[in-house]
């Protein structure tokens, strides 16, 4: 039989796992990352990102499970005969050779003819722009030029997948923003796959075309950006992804498209089943994103689900106000909601009752 | 630099002991080097200015060149062999074995020091000697059917060398390992860079301060140390150490001794004039060291 590697994933992850000891890193996790896509990997300190990525680059060894690369079973590999390159989370530039060294550390071993080097060194620090530094050292480089001669490093291997680990995580808030775009358009230009580490969710949606959303060394799930945003599967994953908005109710009845939930805290509204089954008197929990929450000083209106809450707290930051209201069970939710208009300085009184509202189709049912 | 007491008096112990115990006698043994054998075996000062560097001229003998260059020869040996087999061990212990291993193997290395340099060197005839253990051994494997003749000879002396100064090659290799930062190693690997490729490109130049610092804590005293030969070479091989040694208290010749003792300090003052010229380059290029 053979094998269209023409047509195979970037990376393909087989029921892989990575045991230290007692400790799982690693828990059967397979996962396809397509060409040409960027890819990010989700989740809080200790879930496995590293590990996972490791295992790509081929310093790690599954315990178990395969990890292919165009299709090739590359688990047994050496890291220095994989077409993969990795950006280090602290950036690991050799100390003892300058920019230009660092950057031609890896030609020495390809086949390119060596009258190449240097046009392709320069190059692949044009592309980061870092021109004019080649004779530097590392200790003479700021935080975000070490992050850019990492990246020459790599890239001028031209390598079929690239891994980042955290690349961004030693750089301050501003350099970061700044490379996150920059990162997100040098992907797009070369199109190559970027695996990319990080534990900060508005970092992931920033860049990604998908993310794995991570804990406890297993994939809680795995989709386009936007649909891990907006309709987490977990409630680790809504959480996770800054929703902490959960009802919970019962089942009363359900067609093909959406169940009606009875909740003890007196209401009843439709959550949308999105191709997930259910049946009468199941216990269900959906969640409702904050900024799909609003508050109202009267009943619903029609067709929006509504619950009966009290105001605990509201919060002007800017941009936007943050309420915190409780229902009658002491429930609490979070509510986010854009200043559209000038903010006229009325704080509402703690205590003051209200309606929560949503539209229906906005809720999300969060598997147990 | 001598205006503000602030700045010179901290240093002044520091001085006084280096004057006190290296340069003064250092200076003495210069002026000495100038003087002759008195007959009695005393010290004599020399009446004509022709005559000063007399015994610099007799130590340009070939018997003493030729003695000069098998001790740099020994020294140079013992140092590249200490440094072939220490870097491997020392490799093993810094970056291969577990950490709740490495104190044990290190204090396994200390452990000689325990013992007198001297009886630790004995202990090498009673195993080298004709009827010693080696030499037992060897004949009850029948891997021999003579005892084999080990002492003296040059062979044993290297091999007492090389034994002696083992931990003061491992110890600043050790050091320099053990700083080493392991992700550079898969930095390389992940570029591409095998393991040979890898020790020679990174390890190697990373380490480049704790091998210099073996080189020349093994080199120094191997280059003028005279007990080893006196033990193993059983008087009949000489190193220049030997010679010094047997000018002042043999021939009672201060005066020639202190010359060829001053000659070799030349030629250490002068490698490690090198290292240090090497060590500050290396360091202003990079800040590792
Ligand atoms: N070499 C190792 N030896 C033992 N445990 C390890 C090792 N590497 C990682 N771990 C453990 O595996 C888990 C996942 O680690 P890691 O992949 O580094 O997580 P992340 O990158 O998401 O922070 C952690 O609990 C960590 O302590
Ligand atoms: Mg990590």
């Amino acid at each position: 039989m053979q094998l269209d590697t023409s047509l195979a994933p970037a990376i393909q992850i087989r029921q892989a796992s990575k045991r230290f000891g007692e400790v799982a890193a690693v828990d059967r996790i397979s996962l396809d990352i397509h060409r040409g896509e960027f890819f990010s990997l989700l989740g809080s300190s200790g879930c496995g990102k590293t590990t996972l990525l490791r295992m790509i680059a081929g310093f790690e060894q599954p315990t178990s499970g395969q990890v292919f690369l165009n299709g090739v079973d590359v688990t047994g590999t050496p890291p220095y005969r994989r077409p993969v390159n990795l950006v280090f989370q602290h950036f690991a530039l050799f100390p003892h050779l300058t920019v230009a060294s660092n950057v031609a550390f890896g030609l020495r071993y390809q086949k390119s003819p060596r009258s190449d080097h240097a046009r392709r060194v320069s190059q692949s620090l044009d592309l980061v722009r870092l021109s004019g530094l080649d004779q530097r050292y590392p200790h003479e480089l700021s935080g975000g030029q070490k992050q850019r001669v990492a990246l020459a490093r790599a890239l001028v291997l031209q390598p079929q997948v690239l891994l980042l680990d955290e690349p961004l995580g030693a750089l301050d808030q501003k350099l970061r923003k700044e490379m996150q775009v920059e990162l997100k358009n040098l992907q797009r230009t070369l199109g190559i796959t970027f695996v990319f580490v990080t534990h900060d969710q508005e970092e992931a949606m920033t860049m990604s075309d998908r993310i794995a959303v991570m804990n406890a060394g297993r994939v809680e799930q795995c989709d386009r950006s936007s649909e891990v945003f907006e309709v987490p599967r977990t409630e680790f994953v809504a959480d996770f992804m800054g929703a902490g908005n959960f009802f919970s109710g019962k089942v009363v009845s359900f067609d093909a498209e959406r169940a009606t939930v009875i909740s003890p805290a007196g209401f009843q509204t439709q959550v949308p089943l999105r191709g997930q089954s259910t049946s009468i008197g199941d216990a269900v929990r959906f969640m409702v994103r904050p900024e799909k929450l609003s508050i109202r000083h009267e009943a619903a209106a029609d067709g929006q689900a509504g619950m009966d809450a009290m105001i605990e707290q509201q919060i002007y930051q800017g941009l936007s106000t943050t309420w915190i209201v409780r229902n009658t069970a002491g429930e609490r939710f979070t509510v986010y909601e854009q200043n559209h208009r000038p903010f006229n300085g009325a704080v509402t009184e703690a205590g003051g009752k209200v309606v929560l509202c949503w539209d229906p189709s906005h809720a999300v049912l969060i598997k147990n | 630099m001598f205006h503000s007491p602030r700045k010179w008096l901290p240093l002044l112990p520091t001085w006084l002991i280096l004057g006190t115990f290296f340069l003064a006698p250092l200076a003495l043994m210069f002026i000495i080097s100038f003087a002759r054998r008195g007959p009695h075996g005393g010290i004599e000062w020399v009446e004509h200015l022709r005559d000063l560097p007399q015994n610099y001229k007799d130590s340009a003998d070939t018997l003493y060149l030729n003695i000069f260059w098998l001790s740099v020869w020994m020294a140079s040996l013992t140092t590249l062999l200490c440094l072939l087999i220490s870097y491997p061990m020392a490799y093993y212990i810094a970056l291969i074995a577990k950490p709740s291993r490495k104190n044990l193997l290190l204090a396994l290395v200390a452990v000689p020091f325990w013992t007198s340099f001297l009886i630790r060197t004995y202990a090498w005839v009673l195993i080298l000697r004709t009827e010693g253990l080696l030499n037992t051994a060897l004949l009850h494997l029948h891997l021999i059917r003579e005892p084999l003749q080990l002492l003296p000879s040059h062979f044993a002396i290297m091999l007492g060398l090389v034994y002696g100064e083992l931990p003061f090659m491992i110890l600043p290799l050790y050091a320099s390992l053990e700083k080493l930062d392991r992700t550079l190693l898969e930095a390389s690997n992940d570029l591409g860079v095998g393991g040979w490729g890898t020790f020679w490109r990174v390890t190697v130049p990373l380490t480049m301060p704790g091998i210099l610092a073996g080189i020349v804590l093994v080199f120094i005293p191997s280059i003028g140390q005279y007990v080893v030969t006196d033990v193993l070479g059983g008087g009949k091989i000489m190193l220049i150490g030997n010679v010094i040694e047997a000018q002042f208290l043999g021939a009672r010749n201060a005066p020639f001794g202190a010359s060829l003792a001053f000659e070799l300090t030349a030629i250490v003052l002068a490698l490690l004039m090198i290292y240090a010229l090497y060590v500050r380059r290396k360091a202003r290029d990079i800040n590792i060291v």
